[in-house]
């Protein structure tokens, strides 16, 4: 019986709405797969979510672009069912339309129609594939659900056997260590397992300790710090600045106390050195005639490991004489040379000492000043002091003297240059004829010399000469003759200002002797003699000036050899040998104690060891103590397995200290 | 020569005094020719004897049951490297052929010291018979590797940082082998310094001892009449000189004009007491004239050179302004960089005397050179200091293997007990029978590797025994020279030498050779 023609309209209108309802559960089932596949895998349940919400905009795309209607399911059947001779489509028209021929094939097709007892689902690729994809991800899951769990692999966690213990032991999971470094640094954050972090100075560090079932979570500094963790997202977690290297290890604790432990790591820590800066020009001292051009260039090198922050040039210019010495300080501005493949900076810059105001016989110190970046303060680092010396026009004698103030008068030092110019005057005046007899002239500047040596006799401690002399009295045998007194042993100074004090005198008598017995040209070689010296304590006296406000020359090897502190000579241990600590008792108990017969008693023994062990690996690149603290740790924790004592043996004997060479009495000859 | 012709003689006699004719004559004469060819039979085996063989490295056992199962006169031969020098007095007078191996050894010889005081340098040397250079590795036990690359000597250097047992490990080519040394702490010293005046040297040297534990007192002269005593230590010096108290010293130094300070008794006391074993040295600062204590002088002279203790010469430039007269038994036994001689030791009984003209190593900590000042006083002091009596000496070259003898010497008085434990095993064991003069020797047999120990009163010895096979190529090269010496011959065969006559026998053949023939009828 033919199918009527609505009927077989209602019949492919419901094929598609129960098509279109298939679909939408195979879509609700992909979408479930991958939610729980994705549960499986995270355990994270808005990236389930998540996996779900993207199989849904699958579907909603698919529907959307391809949706199931009666037209889909005709074209459909028209491909699946060829009794229907692709005249499917025409079973939705209405009855009454068309013309014959039409009407025939439409009733051919109802009775196709109604002669199929089942029509083949219609299926779409994309439901198929997300159908399938989203199946192998569920069971992948559940496959990889069912491996066993890795350790973890940032820390090894050691577990106490102690009996009793229930089923769930406390377990140590994964460790991870992040740092910040300062902010002045412009360095990210980072994150690293747990060995062998080398961080910044000053960085934040953060602990991240995974410990389900521990009440209480502690990084432990191995000198002695403790730094308790707090629990924070499912994560224990402790922050510290650190700001020197340091080794620790974590640990955590349940509520009876029992306790696991980590491995002990080093914690690094890259120090932020000051700038380090080398004046390459001019040389340490230079010393420059009034006539050469007064510009010096000076350059320096300045490096800093992370980066320079500011350079400055300070010229001190020391002018005057004796007590008048007066000091002027200028900042000038360094130029940026260049910049060497290493990141070294080359600073230059002219300095022209006539801006300085110099005069002859000023020196100018000169040292490089640089800063760098730190934060909140910066570190200043200073140059050595380089010096310029700008020649007297009495040419200045350089002096050994070693750092000596004298009182002295200034004007008593300006009075022998100018006994000088009243005897080369007089001379000047004998040659030209001017003057016919010397001799009173030269008596008066004899009493001028005279005078001037009585005042410096005064300073050495000679006995004072002046009571009552009169110029015009005759000079007597006594007169000439030196004073041989002990008295200036009374004065302050020193032996070498003294000797050329004397030395100056003398020069002053035997030009005084010269110029009153009417001699001046014999005299003017001793005066300046006398000049001469007394120049030099002038300079000694200017060294002492520099000692106290500058840095010194460098050292004079010759002069202090064998007098460095003597830090390879211990001194003498007066106590009996039963009670002294000689470094490495600690460790040489641990040896003994690692051969002795197994006990608990070597625990604090090995606690002692641990602890210098500890001390030494902070400053031990190479990362030997720590595997020795790691193997101490596990024995006593009970593994006394060969390998970890030999392990133990060995890195215990490296870090003995060396011992002395022992006086032995050798075998009979 | 003179026994031949006395039994030609003889023989002759006795053919010309027979009567009776040649049946009787030649008899008489053949009887002392026979005799002496009896005596004087040369060590040659009898013809079709077959040669018994000798395995290289055969065991006492092998030896023993070849021996017993050949015959008289049978030719013991050698093969390879020999057998242990322990084992060949058993071959007797044999006739042994050594067919020598020229194999290559490898490592041929080594010799360490078996015992050394914490902190003293251990010097390992050896000997490889290679044809091309090989690696040889020495790693200590705190994990220092040294190595080097060699086809003839080499020489390391440790120093053991801790007391106890101190086992490390050799591989040369890849085959590694157990060096055991057992380290002990330094001896606890006593010690007598006498000064005539304060002096910068002798608290260098009281700190040096006091830091290993010495008791040390100080007696230095201030002035004519006064004195200043220093005692450091647990149980401190006496410093009144007597014979008990320098019979407790193991050195006495005379510092800085200290010999001036003691007394004609008190020098005769120190010379007794050296005589007897104590050490003394000198410390001098101007020629030592010789002396009831100074037995050889110091003046200025040349000398022999041979670098042994590196010095800086620009810290004491004058240092060495004396030299000694160097006497048939004074030794220059400290040395400068240079080679040039720093101090001077001679024996006096059982004691031994030294002098030094160097009083500056109390600047050398002073100029950064503070190991070379312990060097200094190691070198200067060890040989002078009073032996230890009583102690085991083990010869540095000794093969300690199981089942292999091994002979240590016992110097001083026979301990009452000696025990020898392996493991968990003791055993008592007693020394050898030697003179007074000579020292006593023990012969051990480890059973077991591993470390063993010889516990005599006062002394315990520890070895470490290698296996059996360990060292077998120093083994083989201590064979070997040991069969040199049997076998001194190319060929390889002991000296064919016969045995010597005695004029007695001789003399008595010729009497019974005279009476046979003229028996009367």
């Amino acid at each position: 019986m033919p199918v009527d023609r609505p009927l077989a309209a209602a019949r492919i209108t419901a094929l598609a709405q129960r098509w279109t309802f298939l679909r939408l559960v195979a879509w609700t089932v992909a979408a479930g797969c991958l939610a729980v596949a994705s549960w499986l895998v995270s355990g994270n349940l808005p990236i389930s979510l998540a996996a779900a919400v993207l199989v849904a905009i699958g579907a909603w795309s698919t529907a959307h672009r391809r949706p199931i209607t009666p037209l889909t399911v005709a074209r459909h059947l028209d491909r699946v069912a060829p009794e229907l001779e692709e005249s499917a489509a025409l079973l939705l028209e209405p009855v009454d339309n068309g013309d014959p021929l039409r009407r025939m094939q439409r009733r051919r097709a109802d009775a196709a129609l109604g002669s199929m007892a089942s029509v083949p689902v219609i299926t779409a690729p994309a439901t198929r594939f997300a159908l399938i994809t989203s199946f192998a991800c569920l069971v992948a899951a559940t496959l990889f659900t069912m491996l066993p769990a890795p350790a973890p692999a940032t820390s090894r966690a050691t577990t106490p056997t102690a009996p009793g213990e229930s089923a769930a032991p406390l377990e140590l999971g994964a460790i991870i260590v992040q740092w910040t470094p300062p902010s002045y640094l412009g360095r990210t954050a980072r994150t690293t397992a747990p060995s062998n972090v080398t961080v910044e100075e000053g960085s934040v560090v953060q602990w991240q300790v995974d410990a389900p079932r521990a009440s209480r979570v502690r990084i432990v500094d191995l000198l002695g710090d403790t730094l308790v963790a707090v629990q924070r997202d499912g994560h224990w977690m402790a922050t510290a600045t650190i700001s020197n290297t340091r080794v620790w290890r974590a640990e955590a604790l349940d509520d009876a106390d029992s306790i696991v432990r980590s491995e002990a790591y080093r914690l690094s820590v890259i120090p932020d050195r000051p700038p380090v800066i080398a004046i390459i020009a001019p040389p340490g001292r230079t010393e420059m005639e009034w006539t050469e051009p007064h510009r010096v260039v000076l350059r320096a090198v300045v490096s800093d490991d992370y980066a320079i922050g500011s350079t400055t040039l300070l010229a001190t210019v020391a002018a005057g004489r004796g007590e008048g010495v007066r000091f002027r300080e200028r900042r000038l501005s360094l130029e940026h040379e260049s910049t060497t493949r290493s990141g070294e900076m080359v600073m230059s810059a002219m300095i022209d000492l006539d801006a300085l105001e110099v005069a002859p016989g000023d020196e100018v110190y000169l040292a490089v000043e640089a800063s760098d970046r730190k934060a909140p303060a910066p570190q200043v680092a200073r140059s050595e002091t380089v010096f310029l010396a700008l020649r007297d026009t009495l040419d200045p004698v350089s002096s050994d003297f070693g750092g000596i103030a004298i009182d002295i008068e200034p004007e008593f030092f300006r009075s022998q240059r100018q006994i000088i110019l009243d005897t080369e005057a007089l001379l000047a005046d004998v040659r030209a004829g001017r003057v016919r007899e010397p001799l009173p002239r030269a008596m008066d500047i004899g009493y001028d010399q005279y005078l001037l040596r009585v005042r410096y006799g005064e300073i050495a401690g000679q006995e004072d000469e002046v009571n009552g002399a009169d110029p015009s009295a005759t000079v007597t045998e006594a007169d000439l003759m030196h004073q041989h007194d002990t008295e200036d042993n009374a004065t302050l100074l020193a032996a070498s200002v003294k000797a050329t004090l004397q030395s100056a005198l003398a020069a002053m008598w035997e030009a005084e002797k010269q110029l009153r017995t009417g001699h001046p040209a014999e005299a003017l070689p001793h005066e300046y003699r006398a000049l001469v010296s007394l120049e030099q304590i002038r300079q000694a006296q200017r060294a002492y000036v520099k000692r106290i406000g500058f840095e010194p020359p460098a050292i004079d090897v010759g002069r202090t050899r064998l007098t460095k502190q003597a830090t390879d000579v211990a001194p003498l241990d007066r106590r009996p040998a039963d009670q002294r600590e000689a470094p490495g008792d600690a460790l040489h108990a641990a040896l003994r104690s690692i051969d002795a017969v197994p006990t608990a008693a070597y625990a604090p023994t090995l606690e002692a060891a641990a602890r210098q062990l500890a001390a030494q690996a902070v400053d031990d690149a190479t990362g030997q103590h720590l595997e020795t603290l790691g193997a101490l740790r596990r024995m006593l924790d009970g593994d006394r397995s060969p390998g970890t004592l030999e392990r133990i043996r060995s890195g215990l004997l490296s870090a003995l200290p060396a011992p002395s060479r022992p006086i032995v009495p050798q075998a009979p000859r | 020569m003179m026994l031949t012709v006395l039994i030609v003689v003889a023989a002759i006699l006795a053919a010309a005094l027979t009567r009776g004719g040649l049946t009787r004559r030649a008899p008489a004469a053949m009887i002392p020719i026979a005799l002496w060819a009896l005596a004087t039979q040369p060590r040659v085996p009898w013809p079709g004897t077959p040669p018994v063989e000798l395995r290289s490295n055969a065991s006492l056992a092998d030896i023993e049951t070849a021996l017993s199962a050949s015959t008289r006169g049978a030719v013991i031969v050698v093969e390879g490297d020999g057998v242990h020098p322990d084992f060949l007095p058993l071959l007797g007078e044999r006739t042994v052929r050594w067919e020598a191996s020229n194999r290559h050894l490898g490592l041929a010889a080594l010799t360490w010291p078996r015992r050394v005081v914490v902190g003293e340098p251990v010097r390992v040397s050896g000997r490889v018979d290679v044809a091309d250079s090989i690696p040889v590795q020495l790693t200590s036990p705190d994990g220092v590797v040294d190595s080097t690359w060699t086809d003839s000597l080499f020489t390391f250097v440790v120093v053991p940082r801790a007391v106890g047992r101190w086992q490390m490990q050799l591989a040369v080519n890849g085959e590694t082998t157990h060096l055991g040394i057992q380290v002990v702490p330094p001896p606890r010293l006593r010690v007598l310094v006498i000064a005539g005046r304060p002096d910068f040297e002798v608290p260098a040297l009281v700190r040096r001892l006091v830091a290993q534990d010495a008791d040390v007192s100080v007696r230095t002269q201030m002035t004519r009449d006064r004195r200043r005593t220093e005692r450091l230590g647990l149980t401190p010096v006496d410093v009144r000189i007597s014979g008990e108290v320098l019979d407790s010293l193991d050195l006495v130094v005379l510092a800085a004009g200290g010999q001036a300070t003691l007394a004609a008794s008190e020098q005769q006391l120190l010379a007794a007491a050296v005589a007897s074993g104590l050490g003394l040295l000198h410390i001098v600062d101007a020629t030592l004239t010789a002396g009831l204590l100074t037995p050889f002088p110091l003046r200025q002279s040349g000398a022999e050179w041979t670098g042994r203790l590196v010095l800086d010469d620009a810290i004491w430039p004058g240092a060495v302004r004396v030299a000694p007269l160097l006497g048939p038994d004074t030794l220059a036994f400290v040395r400068d960089s240079a080679g040039r001689a720093l101090a001077w030791r001679t024996t006096r009984g059982r004691g031994t005397i030294a002098a030094t003209a160097f009083s500056q190593a109390h600047r050398l900590p002073l100029a950064g050179h503070a190991e070379t000042e312990a060097a200094w006083w190691s070198e200067l002091l060890g040989p002078v200091l009073r032996a230890p009596s009583g102690r085991w000496v083990v010869r540095d070259d000794a093969l300690v293997r199981r089942d292999e003898p091994l002979m240590i010497q016992w110097l001083g008085n026979p301990p009452a007990a000696i025990t020898v434990q392996e493991g968990l095993h003791a055993s008592p064991s007693r020394l050898g029978a030697s003179s007074d003069t000579s020292p006593r020797s023990l012969q051990v047999w480890p059973t077991d590797t591993g470390w063993m120990s010889v516990a005599a009163d006062r002394d315990t010895l520890d070895l470490f025994v290698s296996p059996a096979s360990a060292l077998s190529g120093v083994s083989a090269a201590h064979r070997r020279e040991a069969m040199r010496v049997v076998a001194a011959e190319p060929s390889g065969q002991l000296p064919t030498g016969r045995v010597p006559f005695p004029r007695l026998v001789g003399w008595l053949l010729l009497v019974a050779a005279v009476t046979v023939a003229w028996r009367p009828r």
